[in-house]
């Protein structure tokens, strides 16, 4: 066998290994199309080796009348498996683009409904506040009402600026979600009701936060799951003071630890038929019932921590008596 | 001598190198590309020399030829085995 021969037997037998190596390790890595191009390529390449190899160790020659097509067959084949492959690249990539562009529409008509509603409400609520005050004329009797109308711009001011900040928050979680570490439940709750109870310097405002430390998987924006809870609890609440007891305990669920957080409070309640649609995000059903940013906020947050969230009632039965916000986060 | 069908399949395997460089930025998706397109160059190559093996030294461009062919071969066998590797780290 001469040196031509040799090479051209080593050329056959790693090609051959290739081949077999593809054949018998992939996996649906590429469409069917792409599989069977490659297969082509490799297939024609080693038949194109193995005849060099016989001709050329003086073996048979009896592949030598096709080699010459089927060499031909060989560029065409590659050829063919890359135009396939930048193909099915191509429709993916497209499928993708369409995917995001309908993702930006969800969320371009979810902003404008926000913009639409919400602060037009807030807007509506001053400018009846403002109108309020004009007719005042110095009549002594109205004026006792002043600290009262002075506390509902105010209040709308506030709802305006948490509703600023749930965009912001819900946009970063959407665009570069936020690590999750272990942090002190005991210091959130601590510094969030503290916020809370300035903000609302003028409602009487009672808390209870349990004493012990616990440790949870999440991150600062836990701080936003309870302002927002907390907020909502002084909003729809008519009762003086308006009382919150937080309550935590380990819970295990489906052989994972938890940390159970209760928010119960003393408000209005919300209704049985209500309770289902509360933690619908607008981007997901934007006709159903509006409930403001917060919840919605809320659940992507701790859907974001692998966590859970459900409402009950204070009291069972009768929703009325306020509401208890129930939150699992995983156990730090 | 040249040979058509040489000199044929020299100028698809070109239209299909060319293709496939001028696409290099599409491709990047597939595992070990610049490992495949090498292989290909080098398959190039091996036609290359065998239609100029057609014209001048014969014997010279020959071994040059099929050494062509072992290093595409190679390469081949070589990206054979980073497909595997890539694919498992997906």
């Amino acid at each position: 066998m001469n040196l031509i021969g040799v090479l051209d037997f080593f050329v056959f037998s790693i090609t051959l290994a290739s081949f077999s190596a593809i054949l018998i390790g992939w996996r649906n890595q590429f469409s069917i199309t792409t599989r069977l191009s490659l297969i082509a390529v490799l297939f024609i390449t080693s038949f194109y080796y193995l005849s060099n190899f016989l001709e050329w160790s003086g073996i048979s020659d009896i592949f030598v009348i096709v080699e010459d097509y089927i060499a031909i067959l060989a560029p065409l084949a590659w050829f063919f498996f890359i135009y396939t492959f930048l193909q099915k690249n191509s429709e993916k990539n497209l499928r993708e683009n369409q995917k995001n562009v309908e993702e930006a529409y969800r969320y371009t008509e979810f902003y404008k409904d926000l913009f639409t509603h919400d602060i037009r409400n807030i807007l509506q609520n001053i400018l009846l506040a403002n109108n309020y005050i004009e007719q005042f004329n110095n009549d002594q009797d109205k004026l006792e009402k002043l600290p009262e109308i002075c506390s509902l711009v105010k209040e709308q001011i506030l709802r305006g600026e948490n509703l600023i900040s749930n965009v912001t928050k819900l946009s970063e979680i959407r665009q570069s979600p936020v690590a999750i570490q272990t942090v002190d439940l005991k210091n959130i709750l601590e510094k969030t009701v503290e916020n809370i109870k300035k903000l609302y310097d003028h409602r009487n405002f009672v808390v209870q936060i349990p004493d012990k430390k616990l440790l949870v998987k999440a991150n600062d924006l836990l701080e936003n799951i309870v302002e927002n809870i907390l907020v909502n609890a002084v909003m729809h609440n008519n009762n003086e003071p308006i009382e919150v007891w937080i309550k935590a305990s380990k819970y295990k669920l489906n052989q994972t630890n938890y940390i159970k957080i209760e928010f119960i409070d003393n408000g209005i309640g919300i209704s049985d038929d209500r309770k289902k649609e509360i933690f619908i995000t607008r981007e997901e059903e934007e006709h159903k019932f509006r409930t403001g940013l917060g919840l919605s906020l809320i659940k992507k947050v701790v859907e974001y921590y692998n966590g859970k969230i459900w409402m009950e009632d204070r009291i069972k039965g009768d929703y009325s008596k306020g509401s208890n916000f129930i939150l699992l986060i995983p156990e730090g | 001598m040249i040979q058509e069908n040489e000199l044929i399949t020299l100028i698809l395997c070109l239209v299909a190198l060319f293709f496939a460089i001028s696409n290099y930025v599409k491709l990047k998706s597939l595992p070990g590309l610049k490992i495949f397109i090498t292989s290909f160059t080098l398959f190039t190559m091996g036609w290359f020399f065998t239609v100029i093996e057609g014209i001048i030294f014969e014997e010279v461009f020959n071994i040059i030829e099929h050494v062509c062919y072992i290093c595409s071969s190679l390469t081949m066998f070589i990206w054979a085995i980073v497909f595997f590797k890539k694919r498992g780290e997906n």
